[in-house]
């Protein structure tokens, strides 16, 4: 007969039962498992009889292989939810009959008991079957009395992706059974993770899980139990649901309407997927099916569950359901974690994570953050009715995305959580209401203050009738927050905005006014796509109201610019202010402190832009300004003189930085509340002039201080804390400091992509920062990958001549040499080197960082001589900078020294290396990487001379080393 | 010549979702394989029996840093090097039998590991040819045939590579081993094809 798939396949089940037994057996078994059908009994007989012969023939591999080669190692993401066991374990129940089915072996044990391969055993077409036989104890009766009840309808549920429930009963002792089909494939977890299926893959094999469920649902079936190790998939990727409706037969909560102990209810369920209602005991609805597949999706997509709760109490678990926030998809990826296993824990990284997904932990990152987040996320809500309202509406969103459709699901809304914020935190709020009240007051003032004529003023009380108006909204018995008794700052603006289109027709000159004014909160706020609008719009309107050249028009051109330059757009700005300081200086004199708050931004994207002369005159033009208006002690003053610390920052005077900051400071200081955030940007600026000095004991508490200030000042979410983050991790980062450092770039890099995008400078300069983290780490590939992004960002928003861009193509140098890449290192570096020299001020610091770097290229290229004229370029640059014992300049003196040793000058080195090497560890710590580095060269140097003292006992003093 | 940071290289991008890189390492591993046998297949016994023992091995060492790849990486490694050795192994096999005129059916006497200590001649282009009409209808199974002999994968690497659990790469390799057991054993051929012999 010729052989054929279903053939093979057909003698495939019964040679698989045959040889599971012993061999006296076999010839009952084929008699009873072939029935009616002869050639099959004939084939599978001599196959059994083949496989008897055959010994350990074929057994030995045509190439052996070493032991060490096969051996599995532990490291890898597969977790052990469902292992499934290669040894055979003794089948209490193999060979039975329970009802009118042959238990031939034990295929897996569950928490409800022990699943069996069956055949049904008086039937003559033959079909093998999984047979669930439950644990003693569990209301037995009750159960069986149950599936009755319900067989009907889960008999119904015919679907392709559910396991058919086929029959279920009681065995001679009474236990429980249930029949279902026979399913062979892997966990969808372990199937996922051994395909090393991407984020798309996953999420379409997830939504065919979501079709099943939602089948199911129509058929008012919920699961219940949803989990991996319930759903399998099978070896052509057809997903299979187990287990549908076996739940709610067990679920102790039907047997007794009074309410269940915790405890009594999580020994039924995996309390990982169980969603708060079904921890809590409540009513379970296809809610609660959403929800575990929200845990499901989050656990296939970042390999991390939503919740910790392992070996946690039931109290505790009950707690974490109900009440913990889960972090987000994207962030969890980016975490390391121990879970605890049976036997031994994993750790779960995020190489590990991402390695059978998207690749690397930074890709994987941004492949769930946003849609994804928010998706999963919405699923995993604690009440029902804020989840999807379907597994049909779940998986449609999905859909959405991968189709790049908006999705549905949005974060929790600003009002939702500010509604959960307000009840955790009551007082807080009250310092945020006073804070956005503390802005629409200053802009009052400011405008009566400013107001010149009779006319001005009667517009400026419009304008204060029309916040006090606004602020009505705010009492708790008229405006629209009366049920609630507080509003946030962004209702209150919404309020205003409903206001300003329904009465102010008459007067679009007022109405351009408060739109700018609106647009600027919520600049301020760091809400900056939400002011773009009202920025546009005011400038819109006083463009037409009042021709191009009118000073109102130049002051919402400012106003636009500023949010550019927030947002990156430094061309745009510079275009926009120049045209404003031209119109001011024409229309409103060389004075006024309009110009000076133009001359101020612009100054400060000329420095963004690099182009420092520029940007240094105009500073000193609007400090001026502002000085002659209001003398030292004002803010506006303070912040001038701050702007020039930030260009000494940038140029590398580091000591007339420091000063101008301490200066900008103390005004600060003195005329502010502690709580300003200006007083934020003092200390983390000087902080980082600090850090660019050296000095990171002193720096890294300013930085708290400044991360702590913007925080309470302006939320967790702004733009500043991210930037200050980013600077506090820098300094970590140097000290030596590396596990803090890290996780709080990552959480920078995060909340700057939230805030400003992903092609924002911002991200470059910390995906530059991390990525220097990451080349400690041994990390380079994610490291060079990071570069490489910050590269393509910096040339596209600075353009491919800019001194960023050139740091970028220096440390992409540094890793092709630590590749060993040395052609295109030395490239790299040359290239960067030609264009610091052709931007930079001759001594600037970035100089030196090429020169070390070339001189260190060319110590392991064996061309010492060569190294060590760059070696001393450099030091010749640091040592005009920074003083004799700053960190970098030691640095580069270890380096030096290394040179010498390679040219045999060992006199001229020690000394060099030995108080480098002191310096440094005494001021970056023992762990500091330029400290082991220049431990390293020390050791060296002394092996080398070890090595020459006992050839001759003498040390040459030659150029030249012997040195076979 | 491939160096070691190349197919490492490969096997890293693989890794790292490159779906493309399993082919690129074919064309890799098989120059080096193929250049590599040949030099073994000279240095032959003069008893004619050959020694691929540490073959595969060897090229496993020079190509790749068995640091940075994981074992699920090497097991790939090791599934692409098995279909070449099967090729390798065939066509030296022909060679040898057309050299040997008058034996119709050439057979390597294969080195077992050293503790067996006895030789089981094993007539590769039959085996190749059966694993041929096997794989008509069990590819699955005729896989596992030539990853285990050809490629010496361990039942788990087996289960990797083809995304299968263990458990069934077990029973498949039972059952194909037995089928071509009988196949190749003297008249046994109970599901001799029509169009076979």
């Amino acid at each position: 007969m010729r052989m054929d798939a279903d053939r093979w396949e057909k003698a495939r089940e019964v040679f698989e039962v045959l040889v599971a037994r012993p061999v006296e057996e076999w010839e009952e078994l084929l008699s009873r498992l072939c029935g009616e059908d002869a050639a099959l009994h004939a084939e599978v007989c001599a196959l059994v009889e083949g496989h008897r012969q055959a010994g350990s023939w074929l057994s030995e591999p045509a190439v052996p292989r070493q032991q060490e080669d096969s051996l599995p190692t532990t490291e890898g993401p597969l977790l052990p939810l469902a292992q499934e066991s290669i040894e055979e374990t003794p089948d209490s129940l193999a060979g039975r009959r329970i009802g009118p089915y042959k238990v031939i072996r034990r295929l897996g044990q569950g928490g409800m008991g022990v699943v069996y391969l069956a055949a049904r055993a008086d039937d003559e077409f033959r079909r093998w079957v999984a047979l669930k036989v439950l644990q003693p104890g569990m209301g037995q009766e009750e159960i069986v009395r149950r599936f009755r009840a319900e067989r009907q309808i889960l008999a119904a549920l015919d679907h392709p992706n559910i396991a058919r429930m086929l029959d279920g009963g009681s065995t001679e002792e009474g236990l429980p059974f249930f029949v279902m089909e026979h399913v062979e494939g892997q966990p969808i977890d372990a199937y996922c993770d051994r395909l090393r299926l991407d984020t798309r893959a996953r999420l379409e094999l997830f939504c065919k899980v979501c079709s099943a469920v939602q089948y199911a649902h129509a058929k008012l079936v919920v699961h219940r139990d949803l989990k991996p190790s319930n759903i399998l998939v099978t070896s052509t990727g057809v997903p299979k649901l187990l287990d549908f409706g076996i739940a709610k037969l067990l679920n102790p909560e039907l047997a007794s309407p009074e309410l269940v102990p915790t405890a009594t209810l999580l020994r039924f369920m995996t309390p990982d997927f169980a969603s708060p209602e079904q921890v809590r005991g409540e009513p379970i609805t296809t809610a609660a099916d959403v929800y575990s597949l929200g845990v499901l999706l989050y656990y296939l997509l970042t390999g991390h569950r939503p919740y910790h709760v392992y070996n946690r109490s039931p109290v505790e678990v009950l707690r974490v359901i109900c009440e913990q926030e889960p972090e987000s998809p994207s962030l969890a990826v980016l975490r390391r974690e121990e879970i605890p296993g049976p036997g031994s824990s994993i750790t779960v990284t995020p190489e590990s994570v991402s390695r059978t997904r998207d690749g690397a932990p930074a890709r994987l990152h941004r492949r769930l953050a946003g849609d994804l987040d928010n998706i999963v996320l919405m699923a995993l809500r604690k009440e029902p009715g804020r989840r999807y309202a379907s597994v049909e509406k779940f998986a449609e969103d999905i859909h959405r995305h991968l189709d790049g459709r908006p999705v549905l699901a949005r974060k929790d809304t600003i009002t939702y959580r500010w509604g959960k914020f307000i009840n955790r935190h009551r007082i807080g709020v009250a310092a945020a209401a006073i804070f956005v009240t503390a802005c629409l007051v200053f802009g009052i003032v400011m405008g009566i203050q400013r107001a010149k004529t009779i006319q001005e003023r009667d517009r400026a009380e419009r304008v204060t009738e029309f916040l006090v108006d606004l602020f009505e909204a705010s009492n708790p018995f008229s405006g629209p927050g009366s049920e609630r008794g507080d509003l946030t700052a962004r209702e209150i603006l919404n309020y205003g905005a409903a206001k300003l289109a329904q009465g102010l027709d008459d007067q679009p000159e007022l109405e351009a006014t408060l739109e700018g004014t609106i647009g600027r909160i919520f600049q301020r706020l760091g809400l900056q796509q939400e002011a773009r609008p009202w920025l546009e719009s005011s400038l819109e309107t006083r463009r037409q109201l009042l021709g191009e050249q009118h000073p109102q028009v130049a002051r919402s051109s400012y106003e636009l610019a500023v949010l550019n330059m927030n947002d990156g757009r430094y061309e745009d700005a510079g275009t926009m202010l120049e045209k404003a300081r031209e119109i001011q200086a024409s229309e409103l004199g060389s004075s006024h402190p309009e110009l000076a708050d133009t001359l101020s931004v612009l100054g400060a994207v000329r420095m963004a832009e690099g182009n420092y002369e520029k940007a240094e005159s105009i500073l000193i033009d609007a400090l001026r300004i502002r000085r002659e208006l209001y003398g030292d002690d004002h803010s506006d003053v303070a912040k001038s003189v701050n702007d020039l610390g930030l260009l000494r920052l940038q140029t590398g005077r580091f000591q007339e930085a420091q000063g101008l900051f301490r200066e900008a400071l103390e005004i600060r200081q003195r005329i502010l509340e502690p709580s300003h955030p200006a007083l934020a940007e003092s200390f983390n600026n000087l902080a980082t002039v600090l850090r660019n000095q050296g000095q990171y004991r002193q720096a890294e508490p300013l930085y708290r201080k400044s991360l702590e200030g913007y925080r309470r000042s302006l939320g967790d979410r702004h733009p500043y804390v991210a930037i200050v983050m980013t600077n506090l991790a820098t300094v970590l980062f140097h000290s030596g400091h590396l596990e803090e450092a890290e996780w709080r770039y990552r959480e920078a890099i995060e909340l700057h992509r939230d805030l400003v995008g992903d092609r924002h400078p911002r991200v470059a300069t910390t995906l530059y920062r991390l990525a220097e983290l990451l080349v400690l780490k041994g990390d380079w590939a994610e490291s060079e990958q990071m570069h490489r992004e910050a590269l393509a960002i910096r040339q596209e928003a600075l353009g491919n001549e800019h001194p960023d861009v050139a740091k970028s193509l220096e440390r992409l140098g540094y890793l092709a040499f630590l590749k060993g890449d040395v052609g295109t290192s030395e490239e790299l570096l040359l290239e960067s080197l030609e264009m610091r020299n052709r931007l930079l001020a001759e001594q600037h610091p970035d100089l030196a960082d090429s020169q070390s770097q070339l001189a260190i290229l060319y110590t392991e290229l064996g061309d010492p001589a060569k190294a060590e004229v760059h070696a001393r370029k450099a030091l010749a640059i640091l040592r005009s900078v920074f003083s004799e014992q700053d960190s970098r300049v030691k640095r580069v003196e270890s380096i030096l020294g290394g040179c010498l040793v390679d040219l045999g000058r060992y006199q001229e080195a020690e000394p060099l290396l030995r108080r480098s090497f002191e310096v440094l560890r005494k001021q970056e710590g023992e762990s500091g990487h330029w400290v082991l580095e220049a431990r390293e060269r020390l050791r060296r140097f002394e092996e080398v001379r070890l090595a020459s003292d006992s050839r001759g006992g003498r040390i040459p003093t030659e150029a030249q080393d012997q040195d076979p | 010549m491939p160096s070691s940071s190349d197919v490492t290289q490969i096997l890293l991008d693989w890794e790292g979702g490159d779906a493309d890189a399993l082919a690129r390492l074919l064309n890799v591993v098989s120059d080096e394989l193929h250049r590599r046998a040949g030099a073994y297949l000279r240095r032959e016994r003069s008893d004619h029996t050959l020694q691929p023992t540490a073959l595969v091995n060897e090229a496993y060492l020079r190509l790749v840093d068995r640091n940075q790849v994981r074992w699920q990486s090497r097991a790939h490694f090791f599934a692409v090097a098995a279909t070449i050795m099967r090729r390798i192994l065939v066509d030296h096999s022909r060679r040898r039998s057309a050299v040997k005129r008058g034996d119709d059916v050439a057979k390597v006497s294969l080195d077992k590991a050293a503790e067996v200590g006895q030789e089981i001649d094993i007539d590769v282009i039959a085996l190749d040819r059966a694993l041929e009409q096997l794989a008509e209808f069990a590819p699955r199974q005729a896989r596992i045939i030539e990853l285990r002999f050809f490629g010496g994968l361990a039942i788990r690497e087996v289960a990797e590579v083809l995304s299968i659990s263990p458990a069934t790469v077990k029973v498949d390799w039972s059952m194909a081993r037995a089928w071509l057991f009988s196949r190749l054993g003297e008249g046994a051929g109970v599901w001799s094809d029509e169009d076979g012999r």
